[in-house]
């Protein structure tokens, strides 16, 4: 049985559907991320969870239990803001010990939170003495504390610099697998998804597109959507010309390109997208089926370089290790591959 | 009614606002919305029942015609001197610097707290004809008359609304002008704009908003004021207010005094509209990221503009300092000899026939007062800046105009109203020290609501929210969280509201029964019997009772909460 299962959740503020028939279920002890772009319904589903708001329709069930009648406090869920919402007149120590400001033996807790999320020595001081990285920490330790079944964190790095960014979601990440926590994590930074998460889920306009593994997800999208959001791809627009058991055909101006066929249903004359991440553009020898373009400009990463290119079917972005482009230069003719078992293909239509 | 937007956490937060509305509306039906409109409609009536007579003569009468007209008048008048004056103090606010400059800030929130009445007993005793100024001059000068005979006329009441408003209008101006971009000034220089020019051009626009806000603000006090114009108008001048206690506590004219009402409601609404109006743009205008450039005042080199500087400061000194250090000179002064026998007669005496109790009696009373419309007004006006922080509910503008109707409304005709309202049933409160804490409440609260909001405005809710996670019911969220976190704003608006009860004469004046008095209501009658010595000690009473009570706001809440 999962520990969290929601079904057919529907919010709507006004004429806005923020969720819209969302299903999700979450396994004890797994960390799933909720990724999207702003406005795509992700806090509101959390905030829904947490009892915040009261949906419109749906259910939420966490650990065989009903959540709809309960009010938050009642709900067993912790709670991580975007903006940490310590309690500014309250210590270190204060804001963790207030969901078990009553139990027994909670000062030890307390003690043991501190330890956990490496604050030892900032227990007296006020969240307006803290960094935000810190902040942030007590936010964790203060929704760990009381023991809840579930876990959502709500952009919780999203006001931090880089650099933090990523120690502190190896910080989330260890601390979770320590208490083995259902924890739901709202981003929208993919590579936080990725980094963090068991399990991720794309939302989009209201609803989950694709759940799975980052892995599935990245190399396997399953629409249009999750195509464009994950990873850089490039987007060449065409028709289907002719569909085979393996392969896939079309036309994008003119030119002939070939994908592998993913299951679905397709007919010629039919609009189509594809879809191929610009790592896995290649540059051809002449035998291959190819493009040829010409390089507008290298772009310099460091590790990699992303080549811009001008063809026939648009505008292309190639993205090698740095130490193969050396010879890349502005108004340079180039061939380029787009390999078919990389290239996804989605009907046209589907993408808003 | 209004219909949730579904926001709002479950169960509890909707149906607990639904209550505490129901439960407010309730009380206010009570004790302003149904005494109200008893008065109101008896401007519709006449000897022979439903008639539109007392309106017709209000507004056609010679007689009627000329107090709103003088009303309006005297208001305009009182505002622009009080726009003159609080110009220049913002101008020297906003764009010098010297010592003592925050202390003078704060100083400026004295004219409002400080009685009316105290302000025209310290008036009589500094500008009247035999007065300390006149007296003054006299003696320097060799002089066989008084210069200056300005009471008892229209300088005497305009003057006197100034040394009240002008204040307000430095504070809001100033806070406008310091705050402005100085980048866009400097981009008009950079394009080779003169001074004058940049100012009429470049400036003055953006601080209109504050300046039009501020004088409607100064406009609707000055048109409703009751005191100034009843001691320092004489029997020639009356404004509107006047002309509706005269009616009401004199002439026993129900229906022209509610006619009246009725027509200053009208007037004063819409400048209070103006100014919500205006007040509202202000927050747009108001961003600058750098601080206006100051210049230090008392530094070389010494210009033009110093020296002006100097002689304002020196002008204002004389005529803001001037009535108070009168009254206090005044309290130690009697029957031709130096001491303090005002105070001790204040201390021992039994009765004194100008009060109808003892002086003693007569603090007692208004401390009673004060503490318990200080508790009520709290607790209202804190329901009300929550309900309007945080409920969503459709039609909540409207609801949130009509819970802070009382601002439009004048204290005697909110004095008027529940004298007539509270007489009868429901409650049968009249004469009663009741229905006077109840008036003083009812004026109040708006007050209290408009410190708390922008405090409670600056809460963020998540914090509640976050508590509730971690197990709290709503009430322990706004216990521990919301309470603690208002604490600070609690405190002002609990001094301000103290303050402004420990000064109410005007609502309280028609309430009160003949063996009952107040210390305002004490000063007024000392003084209309021209016991100034006893007056003087009386009003240096309320003065330091509410300095106590403004001191005490620094002292018990100024540390900690600051974060």
């Amino acid at each position: 049985m999962p520990e969290l299962a929601v079904s057919d959740l529907h919010k709507s503020f006004g004429d806005v559907h923020a969720v819209n028939g969302l299903d999700l279920t979450l396994a004890e002890g797994e960390i799933l991320a909720l990724l999207g772009p702003s406005g795509c319904g992700k806090t509101t589903t959390l905030r829904l969870i947490a009892g915040f708001d009261r949906p419109d329709q749906g259910t939420i069930v966490l650990h065989g239990r009903d959540l709809l009648p309960l009010p938050p406090e009642k709900r067993k869920i912790g709670f991580v803001f975007q903006n940490y919402a310590l309690f500014p007149h309250m210590t270190v120590a204060q804001n963790i010990a207030y969901g078990i400001r009553y139990a027994p033996r909670h000062t030890e807790r307390v003690r043991e939170l501190i330890v956990l999320v490496d604050l030892s020595g900032l227990e007296r001081r006020y969240p307006r003495e803290l960094s935000s990285g810190q902040c942030q920490r007590v936010a964790l330790a203060r929704a760990l504390a009381p023991q809840p079944r579930l876990l959502l964190l709500d952009e919780p790095l999203s006001a931090l610099d880089a650099k933090l960014r990523e120690s502190l979601r190896r910080e989330i990440r260890r601390i979770q697998q320590e208490v083995k926590l259902a924890t739901l994590h709202v981003t929208h930074d993919q590579d936080e998804a990725m980094a963090i998460s068991d399990r991720m889920a794309v939302m989009h306009a209201g609803r989950i597109e694709q759940i799975g593994t980052p892995s599935e997800i990245y190399s396997h999208p399953e629409s249009a959507f999750v195509a464009s959001f994950i990873g850089h791809a490039n987007v060449i627009a065409g028709t289907i010309t002719s569909v085979s058991e393996e392969r896939l055909e079309m036309d994008a101006s003119g030119t002939m390109l070939r994908a592998a066929a993913s299951g679905r249903d397709f007919h010629p004359g039919e609009d189509v997208l594809l879809f191929c991440k610009e790592e896995k553009l290649r540059l051809a020898d002449d035998g291959q089926k190819t493009v040829s373009a010409r390089v507008i400009i290298a772009e310099y990463h460091g590790e990699t370089v992303i080549v811009h290119l001008e063809s026939r079917i648009g505008p292309l972005r190639l993205r090698m290790p740095a130490g193969m482009a050396s010879n890349m230069s502005a108004g340079m003719q180039v061939s380029v591959c787009l390999p078919p078992e990389e290239c996804d293909v989605f009907p046209q239509k589907t993408l808003s | 009614m209004a219909a949730c937007l579904g926001d709002g956490d479950h169960t509890t937060v909707t149906r607990g606002w639904y209550l505490a509305l129901l439960a407010l509306f309730g009380l206010l039906a009570l004790v302003f919305y149904y005494p109200l409109a008893l008065v109101l409609s008896m401007a519709f009536k006449g000897p022979n029942g439903w008639s539109f007579s007392a309106i017709e003569s209000v507004i056609t009468d010679p007689y009627y015609v000329h107090l709103i007209l003088f009303t309006v008048k005297q208001a305009a008048y009182s505002t622009l001197l009080s726009l003159g004056i609080g110009l220049v103090g913002a101008y020297i606010l906003a764009r010098y610097n010297f010592p003592g400059k925050r202390t003078i800030r704060s100083l400026t929130v004295i004219p409002f707290v400080l009685p009316a009445i105290v302000v025209a007993l310290g008036f009589i005793l500094f500008f009247g004809n035999s007065g300390y100024l006149n007296r003054t001059l006299m003696s320097l000068f060799g002089l066989p008359h008084p210069p200056f005979r300005i009471l008892y006329s229209l300088v005497g009441i305009v003057l006197a609304h100034a040394f009240y408003n002008a204040p307000i209008v430095m504070r809001v101006v100033g806070a406008s002008w310091e705050g402005l971009d100085p980048s866009i000034d400097e981009a008009a220089q950079s394009l080779g704009v003169g001074r004058w020019r940049r100012f009429i051009g470049i400036t003055l626009p953006r601080l209109m908003p504050a300046i039009l806000s501020s004088s409607a603000l100064v406009f609707v006090f000055t048109f409703l004021s009751f005191p100034i114009v009843l001691t320092l108008g004489g029997a020639r001048y009356a404004t509107i207010e006047v002309g509706i206690y005269t009616l009401v506590r004199t002439l026993l004219d129900y229906n022209h005094g509610a006619a009246l009402i009725l027509v200053e409601i009208v007037i004063s609404l819409s400048f209070t509209y103006l100014y919500l109006r205006t007040e509202g743009r202000m927050a747009i205008v108001t961003q600058g990221s750098r601080r206006m450039p100051q210049r230090a005042l008392f530094a070389l080199p010494v210009d033009a503009g110093k020296v002006l500087i100097a002689l304002y400061a020196l002008l204002m000194g004389v005529f803001f300092l001037g009535p108070i250090v009168s009254i206090i000179i005044d309290s130690l002064h009697s029957a031709q000899s130096w001491g303090i026998a005002n105070y001790a007669q204040l201390v021992s005496q039994r009765y004194s026939p100008f009060l109808g109790t003892s002086p003693l009696a007569t603090v007692r009373t208004s401390l009673i007062i004060g503490s318990l419309a200080t508790l009520a007004s709290l607790l209202v006006g804190m329901t009300i800046a929550f309900f309007v922080v945080r409920a969503k509910i459709i039609g909540r503008w409207a609801i949130e105009a009509a819970l802070m109707a009382p601002l439009a409304v004048s204290s005697v005709a909110i004095g008027f109203a529940l004298l007539r309202g509270l007489s009868g049933p429901p409650l049968r409160l009249g004469g009663t020290l009741v229905a006077i804490i109840i008036a003083h409440a009812v004026l109040i609260y708006p007050f209290v609501v408009r410190v708390l909001r922008p405090i409670l405005e600056g809460l963020d809710v998540q914090l509640v929210e976050a508590a509730r996670s971690l197990g709290s019911s709503r009430l322990h969220a706004f216990l521990d969280i919301e309470l603690p976190l208002l604490r600070r704003g609690l405190l002002v608006a609990a001094v301000f509201a103290f303050a402004l009860s420990m000064g109410e004469m005007s609502a309280t004046i028609i309430l009160i029964r003949p063996g009952l008095s107040t210390i305002p209501i004490a000063v007024y009658g000392l003084l209309s019997a021209r016991q100034f010595g006893a007056a003087s000690a009386m009003a240096v009473v309320l003065i330091a009772v509410t300095a106590i009570a403004f001191i005490s706001i620094d002292r018990l809440g100024g540390r900690r909460l600051n974060a």
